[in-house]
């Protein structure tokens, strides 16, 4: 038997982790967070106007475009405004646009019954005709009915290159916020808090050996410790320098 | 109780299922607990489908572990908590063998219209509007781009039905064409209260004539939009390639127009441009007067904003809305987006809105605007449009087709980006900050002097900025 094969058995994880939601308080950084604290009070305060009067609600409106490169933390502030809103008692309806080829423009439908609508990714609509309707027509019926919206796309609506340009000028009429990427060490900062939440412990070593080896977007950083997640409980082994490099084969 | 069942569900679901998932088609669910049935409402077909076919076995599973009750059936129906379900349940469980029976086959299409878009039959008072109340005379703000516009709209409103029939305004996104077609629906309402005045987007006239087809409703469709005192159809141009809803809307507006009834019509451009519709149509879109909507000028924007802000209790001076409309030019939505975002800035930090505090809200958005503004890009843009090549604008060439395009190109460089008048010479092919100074001037000269030069610089800034 030749003993450098690879196991034919390895542990299968039990799907036990540790929650990881986003929320608010968990938005970590300087960098963005007056714009995220401004988005967060502004929600509240519509959500909370709701139930003094709906008039008020509606006359506040709510619309904000939260702009950035990928990985800056864009997917993580719309699901956090879907907790707060839940906090708050009401209901949210989030969609995310980049696995577009799964779904259906329909999936928008009824989507004004909710207090806040979330669509996240909308760049991959771009130049879908029948998606562009759809969410011009979602985005009118939000409007008229004075519910609160927030889209996010990696760059300004500006220059999304939209075949409906109703759509394009409607986008543009709410309130961006441009979330800025962080710097490095507030990357490995993150990380290093979001490994906490799962119960993964990463040493400081560790993450700098991660920070000079691996790409530097917030995306193949999560992407890591998804694989570590995974990897560190059926090899049950501690994340030291020498498992990393084994396990990336860096 | 269903409540607290449901979110003894979730707390499970939510780390089983990857975040994205439990957001997009677990977080919407309602659950509401009838006597032993447990009901699970989705917001439409796809999401019930999608969690009929991917969750509903652990979800109901889920439900019998957790539930200290017996569950005798779980369904799973489109609708919320509270309103009638809009379809029969398409997932049946029985308790304790969580035994998924999906029939998505059975799924119906939400009835036709919905309670307000139902369609009346001819003399019901029970029509819904669509107006918007906030779009009035009195909330627009006129200016040289939309004058006659206005006043066009004023007199169909004074005189629905023969003034000018059909009004057809037409122009860009976000200048008013909108507005000013709820403002004479307004008006006509107000004057005369049981005026049967209906406002809709093009894409919902076609939407409603395909449910009417689909229920065999099409005579109550068309009795009730030949019915109406004023049919106001926004964005007529999504028409195109819609013969069906073409042939409809053809024998709709003849109905009204010989009936004496007011059409109004708004469109991105002039009738005869408009590709893939009907010429019979097109040339009785002409019939009444068509009225073009311009970008507002700087003036005219700075009004706009000074306007929106007192709508929205905003202390906006006159010097922070110049500030505001010099930066952004393209169309009157962008500007409201600029609006609010100092708004809610100030609102958050209780900052008086001054022009050091406006500056620096919109820094971020206006990086995000200029990232393209390049000098190549203007190059490119200016080259295109005048039918010459770049290298032509950087060339030594002197002849006036060539220097026109490249004092444009120049005059737009110094405008749109923030490089120096060297650095500008130097990027149309080594010339001198004075010839680009020269440029700039001519410029501005020729744009009082020829309406042709006007126009095309106003329409470099639009399609360099937006």
């Amino acid at each position: 038997m030749n003993t450098t094969e690879s196991p034919a058995y390895v542990q299968l994880t039990l799907n036990i982790k540790l929650r990881d939601s986003s929320t608010f308080d968990n938005y970590l950084g300087d960098l963005n967070a007056a714009k995220v604290r401004m988005l967060q009070a502004a929600l509240s305060q519509k959500l909370q106007s709701k139930s003094v009067s709906s008039a008020t609600a509606a006359a506040a409106e709510l619309f904000y475009f939260v702009a950035g490169s990928k990985g800056v933390g864009k997917t993580h502030v719309l699901q956090a405004a879907c907790h707060e809103t839940e906090k708050l008692g009401g209901r949210a309806f989030y969609l995310s646009l980049n696995d577009i080829q799964y779904l259906s423009p329909e999936v928008l439908s009824g989507c004004v019954d909710f207090d806040l609508v979330c669509i996240d990714d909308i760049e991959f609509v771009v130049e879908k005709k029948a998606w562009e309707v759809a969410i011009f027509n979602a985005f009118n019926e939000i409007k008229t009915q004075g519910k609160a919206l927030l889209v996010s796309g990696e760059q300004s609506p500006v220059h999304l290159p939209f075949t409906l340009p109703d759509l394009k000028s409607r986008l543009c009429s709410g309130v961006t916020i441009a979330l800025s990427e962080a710097p490095d060490d507030l990357k490995s900062e993150i990380i290093r808090t979001r490994g906490k939440l799962r119960g993964i412990e990463l040493s400081e070593d560790v993450m700098t050996y991660i920070m000079k080896r691996s790409g530097r977007g917030m995306a193949d950083l999560v992407n890591i410790l998804q694989k570590l997640d995974d990897v560190s409980l059926s090899a049950k082994r501690r994340l030291t320098v020498p498992f990393i490099k084994d396990t990336f084969g860096w | 109780m269903s409540e607290n069942l449901w979110s003894k569900c979730l707390a499970y679901l939510e780390d089983e299922v990857p975040a994205q998932q439990y957001n997009m088609w677990l977080r919407p669910l309602q659950v509401e607990k009838k006597g032993e049935e447990v009901v699970l409402y989705a917001p439409n077909k796809f999401v019930l489908e999608f969690v009929s076919e991917k969750f509903m076995q652990r979800i109901s599973e889920l439900i019998n572990e957790v539930s200290e009750d017996v569950i005798a059936g779980i369904h799973l129906r489109i609708g919320s908590v509270g309103s009638k379900s809009q379809t029969p349940p398409v997932s049946n469980v029985t308790a304790p063998r969580a035994q998924v029976r999906s029939e998505p086959s059975v799924i119906k299409e939400r009835t036709g219209f919905n309670a307000s878009r139902k369609v009346e039959v001819e003399g019901s008072l029970n029509h819904q509007s669509f107006l918007n109340p906030n779009f009035t005379f009195q909330t627009f703000v006129e200016g040289k781009s939309n004058q006659l516009a206005r006043a066009a709209s004023v007199q169909v409103a004074d005189n629905p039905g023969s003034a000018y029939n059909p009004l057809f305004l037409y122009g860009g996104v976000g200048l008013g064409k909108t507005h000013l077609m709820h403002a004479i629906g307004n008006e006509i309402v107000k004057r005369k209260p049981n005026a049967k005045v209906v406002y809709l987007h093009s894409e919902r006239f076609v939407a409603d004539m395909v449910k009417a087809l689909q229920l065999n409703a099409i005579n109550e469709f068309k009795r009730f939009y030949r019915s109406v005192d004023a049919l106001l159809i926004d964005d007529i141009q999504f028409f195109a390639k819609k013969e069906r809803s073409q042939e409809e809307f053809f024998h709709t507006f003849n109905a009204l127009l010989e009936g004496g009834q007011q059409v109004i019509l708004t469109c991105d451009r002039y009738p005869k441009e408009i590709d893939d519709m009907e010429e019979r149509l097109k040339s009785r879109f002409g019939w009444g007067l068509t009225v073009m909507v311009e970008p507002p000028e700087l003036e005219t924007r700075v009004a706009i904003l000074m306007k929106k802000a007192e709508q929205q209790n905003v202390k906006l001076n006159s010097e922070a809305a110049f500030f505001i409309a010099q930066k952004i030019r393209s169309n009157v939505r962008e500007l409201e987006g600029a609006l609010k975002l100092v708004a809610a800035n100030a609102h958050f930090t209780g900052e008086k809105i001054t022009p050091l505090f406006i500056r620096e809200c919109l820094k971020d958005l206006l990086a995000l605007h200029e990232k393209q503004v390049s000098i190549d890009n203007i190059q490119r843009t200016v080259a295109e449009y005048y039918k010459i090549k770049v290298a032509d604008l950087l060339s030594k060439r002197r002849n006036r087709s060539i220097t026109r395009p490249r004092q444009m190109a120049m005059s737009l460089s110094k405008e749109l980006t923030n490089h120096s008048l060297p650095e500008i010479g130097d990027a149309f092919g080594g010339r001198d900050h004075t010839t680009v100074l020269h440029a700039c001037k001519k410029i501005v000269e020729l744009q009082g002097l020829d309406q042709g030069i006007r126009e095309d610089y106003q329409n470099f800034l639009r399609t360099l900025t937006t």
